[in-house]
């Protein structure tokens, strides 16, 4: 049993931009941490999960807590930018619902005020809800290093459970995500484990782009939360969809094959079977959905 | 070790000793005497511990004080000016709310912050915005019929 | 019975003010001057020798001023079978079982401070399975000397050791006519097996206590818990304090709902601070509260019926098993009381019961809203259903058919008074609207209804004392000691005050809950106080008047039969009136220097049981009798279900305070939905897996249906012997929800639920198992 306490020690470092705080981080390895929101890792902490000597807060960087938008460079989330920000953003309502719904539904309102968007992420829980969305749209994180910076496809932000690919002086700046082309529907369907404001027992993204002249799927993504590991993309499913005209049978064929793929635990939320089965049903919705905007579009 | 900061805690300026450790929730109970916010489980699940930072709500058991300097803090002991109850305290008092208490400040605060933001919810609304305050004593009922006439009277205001 | 000004009416709560205004103090908001924090080690085994505890590291650790271990506490111990010592002494039976505690002066010096303390276990076999521990050679006996432990003081010992199952604390039984005949003179036989996991209260606010040492070499300890005096008697006992010096008081208390009735937070306060001779705080955690908060027990219950054609019930056999944990704690008594709620709604004349409190190495457990009747409600009503369907009749027809009524003895032997279940019934399937015979289809989402009933027994043989001092600008000050726990309790009681007197309510001024000032209270539980309290203070009034009307009549020459007291003022038949403030004059005290204090005094009724039937003229004191219907929506696809609609009616006699009562229901409601859908304590080898709210999963606002489709309604039937006719609520309201909602399911889906918690996934697989057998 692992016992709640109070905060341990730490100390505190409140960087002047972004390369100091990789510098920072570089210069103490494995003993700093970002603090976003701190509504997991503190959490982490309470619990003596982790120990770091320092934790360095990205507050005073106002540039992470950007959001922008450009019709070439598309959708611009800074690391810092709350869910609650995102859920209310004009433009990701508009042209990114599925993200902005999917922050809606993390935890509650004191969470989505505190929680960021780079900490669920980097985080890199199973459950983690701005993800199967973010990943669907085919999301890309810029990362900032005390040397030089990259950028990587989301997908590889994730290792295992709680592991993400950072390295020692590494942070998440910021999420790109690119403009859809036309005719495409983007969802998220979630299901909470037991109360409605629980945490998913399985979350699906879905985006679908359709060919307007033959109805054949151009791009399919599905992306499955709290099902494995990692959120995972359901390849076989998307393989099945691609470049076909996408009718009930294929539908749930696709869910089927997601079904499939999704390897997932059984804990005090939710069973294995249960989650294997939602997987089915809820990709079967989320399919749905997905060609239903994709063709009013 | 210790370092002096200054909050702005209900439109006051506070100075107090903090460790980088210490939470919002701590200085407020244990530093300033500010007991009506209230601790029910420390990791942000129950409620109990909500101010308004900036106007928002937030668990202040997971809020390091160190990162509120500068920033506006409106706890339960702020609400009401000058001796007039906030319409909101009133219609908790009202239409019966208030049982043990114990999660009324919180409740309060975040039906602050939704009216704020949103003077005309609907149900579901507010039902929403309370969604991360628990409540084991009252079903909720009376608590959402309070905000909605609260929401209303201000409206006739 | 006097022209009521005050009964029934929807005064505000006097504590609300205070309360939406962050001012309301509970005990866990004080801070007192020097005062140090208390922490506790816990075992990390479910079942283990102690070798050897070495604290020496962490006594000498920064900021540390007293540890203590086993060895510093009394031998006196706690249970309802003596069973527990405050701190683990040889041995620990649960895993978060307490066995050294820390003062430090900050929280995060105690904290550290355990981890320097040194416990060498010999870990022993456990068992975790109630029903594999109770049998004859279960794998471990985990109290060997179980036999040797003395009781808690019980006027009737209903219950009987059973040798033959050393991890059996108690075993009660009941017996009336004869089933075993009965079952054979039945044209049907029904049978089934339920389940009710273990729960937490989940008050908001966790356990806690201050203890601070006095110069008389006394302790004053301020806690929370609905159980003053108990404490009180109880602490005297473990920390060896003669009752002159130690004062209990508590404040506010942040929710209880049974769970805040642990003696074991305030005892280790009190020992540290007596070791300290500091003030000393000590506030659980919400992980410790769900090690160690008195859970509710997990139940499982087996139900046989022996009925008629007509749809008669000829017998009841029951069979509960209790999953008690490693210490008796109030399981015991869980396990007896039972038997109340066993029998308080229908005509049963053959009736069996055997009750199991079984010890296994799981926590301990304790009393939780309903205490013991939320589980038998569970299985009879889910039964009643059963029967109900296998006969082809309405499951309304079927309750009304086989209720008690007035002047009929129960299965316990006692005469029914005052039942409103019957009116409670039409009342809510009269909101309700006609249960669907067929389920109705919205896409993936199917329809049902649900009704249940319920009793709540209050216990018997209990005493509340109430004084009522009047001041002289005619101010009632009730001093009293039941505790507000959100119920209502002061309101309620300033309002029997205020129309005693004729007089508002801001002329009442309540003290409550310490020791020092104010008078014996039994406890508060059992739904007992509007009843008990409030009828001690129907007679500290009286008794408060009395003097008054002694002084008025002297004053006015007037025989005190023809003054009557209204708005602090003693008036005469014609025109001769007297203020009370005028019967302080001249001196500021009422003639020979005193002042107007009455007293109240009341003892429930009770009267011995048989030992061998269980029976007995008045085993409880009344009982509360209500009704809740529900519909649901369930998604046929995911298992998901939506409450649509949820309402209930209760009978809790007089109201005196409709708003109140509606606020019991609606909570009421609010917890059972949480325990019918989503509330399970899971275990795993003892160990808990979901110690704290993001595993434990308790309803928030969105899982209720919108405020038009709640309903509390009430059909009070007058009590003879209650303050106006009133009887009590509080526990009630939570009874009948989960057979209501899990007939609702039901109805909507032919998915027949025995088990709770209703998951998502136990629909679907009541649906694919429905499926493949059709
Ligand atoms: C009550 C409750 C309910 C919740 N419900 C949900 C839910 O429904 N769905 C959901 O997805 N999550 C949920 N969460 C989890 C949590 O709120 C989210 O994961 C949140 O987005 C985390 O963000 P944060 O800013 O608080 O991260 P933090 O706790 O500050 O950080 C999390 C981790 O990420 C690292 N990190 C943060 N930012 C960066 C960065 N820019 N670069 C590198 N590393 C970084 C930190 O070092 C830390 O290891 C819930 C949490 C709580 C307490
Ligand atoms: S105490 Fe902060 S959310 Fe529970
Ligand atoms: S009133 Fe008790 S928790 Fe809300």
């Amino acid at each position: 049993m692992i016992y709640l306490k109070s905060l341990p020690t730490f100390e505190y470092f409140s960087p002047q931009s972004l390369k100091e705080a990789c510098s920072f981080l570089k210069a103490h390895e494995n003993g700093a941490k970002i603090v976003a929101g701190g509504t997991d890792l503190l959490i982490d902490m309470k619990y003596r999960k982790v120990t770091p000597r320092y934790l360095v807060g990205l507050r005073t960087l106002p540039e992470l807590s950007r959001v922008t938008f450009g019709d070439q460079e598309g959708l611009r989330i800074g690391a810092m930018v709350t869910h609650q920000e995102i859920m209310d953003g004009p433009i990701i309502n508009e042209k990114f619902k599925s993200i902005a719904l999917a922050c809606s539904q993390v935890g509650t309102p004191q969470i989505r005020n505190m929680g960021t968007v780079g900490g669920n992420v980097c985080n890199a829980a199973p459950s983690a809800d701005s993800v199967p969305p973010l990943m669907a749209y085919s999301a890309t994180v810029t990362i900032a290093g005390a040397e030089s910076d990259r950028v990587l496809p989301l997908e590889e932000m994730f290792i295992g459970p709680g592991e993400n690919c950072l390295k020692a002086g590494e942070i998440l700046a910021e999420i790109r995500v690119p403009v859809a082309p036309p005719h495409t529907g983007a969802v998220y369907v979630r299901l909470p484990a037991r109360t409605g404001k629980d945490i998913a027992a399985v979350g699906v993204a879905v985006l679908i782009t359709l060919d307007p002249t033959s109805g054949a799927c151009n791009d399919v993504k599905i992306v499955l939360g709290a099902v494995a590991p990692t959120p995972i993309r359901s390849r076989k499913a998307e393989a099945a969809l691609n470049g076909e005209k996408p009718g009930e049978d294929l539908i749930n064929r696709a869910a089927l094959l997601s079904a499939d793929e999704a390897k997932p635990i059984s804990d005090v939320r939710s069973s294995l079977d249960y989650r294997t089965e939602m997987v089915r049903v809820l990709t079967g919705q989320a399919l749905n959905q997905a060609l239903a905007i994709a063709r009013a579009s | 070790m210790k370092k002096l900061i200054q909050l702005k805690i209900n439109g006051e300026t506070a100075e107090v000793a903090v460790e980088p450790r210490t939470t919002l929730l701590h200085v407020l109970r244990e530093d300033l005497g500010l007991t009506g916010t209230k601790e029910g489980c420390g990791i942000g699940d129950c409620g109990a511990c909500t101010v308004l930072l900036d106007g928002k709500p937030v668990a202040s058991c997971l809020t390091l004080a160190v990162e509120v300097r500068d920033r506006e803090v409106l706890t339960i002991e702020g609400l009401s000016k000058d001796g007039e109850l906030h319409p909101l305290q009133r219609a908790f008092i009202d239409h019966f709310a208030v049982q043990c208490g114990f999660c009324t400040p919180g409740m309060i605060l975040s039906a602050k912050a939704l009216l704020d933001r949103n003077p005309h919810p609907v149900e579901e609304e507010v039902r929403q915005a309370l969604s991360g305050n628990l409540c084991r004593c009252t079903g909720y009922v009376k608590i959402v019929e309070a905000v909605l006439a609260a929401a209303e009277y201000m409206q006739s205001q | 019975m006097k022209e009521s000004s005050m009964i029934g009416k929807n005064v505000p709560r006097l504590d609300a003010l205070e309360k939406v205004t962050g001012k309301a103090k509970y005990s866990v908001d004080l801070n007192l001057p020097g005062m140090l924090h208390a922490k506790v080690l816990r075992s990390p085994f479910p079942h283990a020798r102690i070798i050897h505890i070495d604290t020496t590291e962490a006594e000498k650790a920064t900021g540390v001023k007293a540890v203590i271990t086993g060895r510093d506490v009394s031998e006196e111990k706690i249970g309802f079978i003596r069973d527990r010592y405050i701190l683990a002494r040889d041995r620990v039976r649960f895993l978060g079982e307490a066995v050294a505690a820390v003062a430090a002066d900050k929280v995060e010096a105690a904290e550290e401070a355990l981890e320097l303390i040194k416990v060498e276990y010999e870990e022993l076999p456990g068992v975790f399975d109630a029903e594999e521990a109770m049998k004859p050679n279960p794998p471990v006996v985990i109290h060997p000397d179980l036999y040797t432990y003395a009781l808690a003081p019980n006027p009737t010992p209903l219950y009987r050791f059973e040798p033959d199952m050393p991890n059996v604390y108690i075993h009660r039984q009941v017996l009336q006519g004869d089933p075993e005949r009965a079952f054979r003179d039945a044209d049907m036989v029904i049978e089934n097996r339920f389940f009710m996991p273990s729960a937490q209260h989940a008050a908001i606010e966790p356990h806690n206590a201050i203890a601070q040492p006095e110069p008389d070499g006394g302790l004053t300890i301020w806690i929370s818990t609905h159980q003053l005096y108990l404490f009180k008697l109880n602490l005297c006992r473990l920390l060896g304090l003669p009752s002159s010096k130690l004062r209990v008081v508590s404040l506010y208390i942040g929710g209880a709902f049974g769970g805040k009735s642990g003696l074991a937070v305030p005892a280790i306060a009190g020992l540290l601070a007596s070791k300290s001779r500091r003030p000393v705080k000590f506030v659980l955690n919400r992980d410790e509260v769900f090690l160690d908060g008195n859970n509710r027990e997990a139940m499982t219950l087996c139900v046989k019926d022996g009925i008629r054609k007509d749809g008669t019930l000829l017998a009841r056999q029951m069979r509960l098993i209790l999953d008690a944990g490693g210490y008796s704690g109030t399981t015991a008594l869980v396990a007896k009381n039972a038997a109340f709620g066993a029998i308080g709604t229908y005509n049963v004349p053959n009736f069996k019961l055997d009750s199991y409190a079984v010890a296994t190495n799981n926590p301990p457990t304790g009393p939780h809203r309903g205490f013991g009747s939320t589980e038998v409600v569970w299985a009879i009503e889910s039964q009643m259903n059963m029967i109900a369907e296998k006969l082809s009749m309405d499951p309304m027809e079927i309750r009304r058919k086989n209720l008690l009524r007035e002047g009929v003895v129960d299965s316990l032997g006692m005469v029914t008074h005052s039942i409103g279940a019957g009116e409670c019934l039409d009342k809510i399937s009269d909101w309700l609207g006609t249960v669907p015979a067929t389920p109705q289809n919205e896409g993936a989402w199917r329809k049902g209804r649900g009704i249940a009933l319920c009793n709540k027994y209050t216990i018997g043989g209990t005493d509340s004392n109430v004084f009522v001092k009047v001041h002289p600008d005619s101010t009632l000050e009730v001093r009293h000691s039941a505790n507000e726990i959100g119920q209502g309790c002061d309101t309620v009681l300033a309002q029997m005050a205020a129309n005693e007197f004729a007089t508002s309510i801001d002329k009442v001024k309540i003290v409550s809950c310490d020791t020092a000032i104010t008078p014996y209270e039994e406890a508060t539980v059992s739904s007992r106080i509007t009843f008990h309290a409030g009828n001690a203070l129907l007679l500290a009034c009286k008794d408060a008047k009395n003097q008054i009307l002694q002084i008025a009549s002297k004053k006015l020459e007037a025989p005190s039969d023809s003054l009557e007291i209204k708005d602090g003022v003693v008036y005469c038949q014609g025109d001769k009136a007297i203020r009370i403030v005028d019967l302080f004059s001249p001196k500021g005290f009422v003639p020979g220097g005193g002042e107007i204090m009455g007293r109240g005094v009341f003892s429930g009724p009770r009267e011995n049981e048989d030992p061998d039937t269980g029976q007995g003229k008045r085993p409880v004191t009344y009982y509360a009798h209500g009704a809740t219907a529900v519909e649901v929506l369930v998604n046929i696809e995911t298992g998901e279900i939506k409450i649509t609609r949820i309402g209930s009616c209760f009978d809790m006699g007089q109201p005196i305070n409709p708003k109140l009562c509606e606020g019991q229901m609606e909570g009421g409601m609010g917890m059972g939905i949480g325990g019918a859908l989503f509330e399970e304590i899971v275990f795993d080898k003892g160990l808990t897996r979901n110690a704290s709210f993001c595993d434990y999963k308790i309803p928030s606002s969105i899982d209720f249906p919108t405020k038009e489709n709640v309903i509390s309604l009430i059909a009070p039937v007058l009590h003879s012997e209650g303050p106006y006719g009133a009887k009590g609520l509080g526990e009630g309201s939570l009874l009948a929800v989960a057979p209501a909602i899990a007939e609702a399911i039901y109805n909507a889906t032919g998915v027949r639920i025995r088990d709770l918690p209703i998951t998502k996934e136990k629909i679907l697989k009541g649906l694919n198992l429905l499926r493949s057998s059709s």
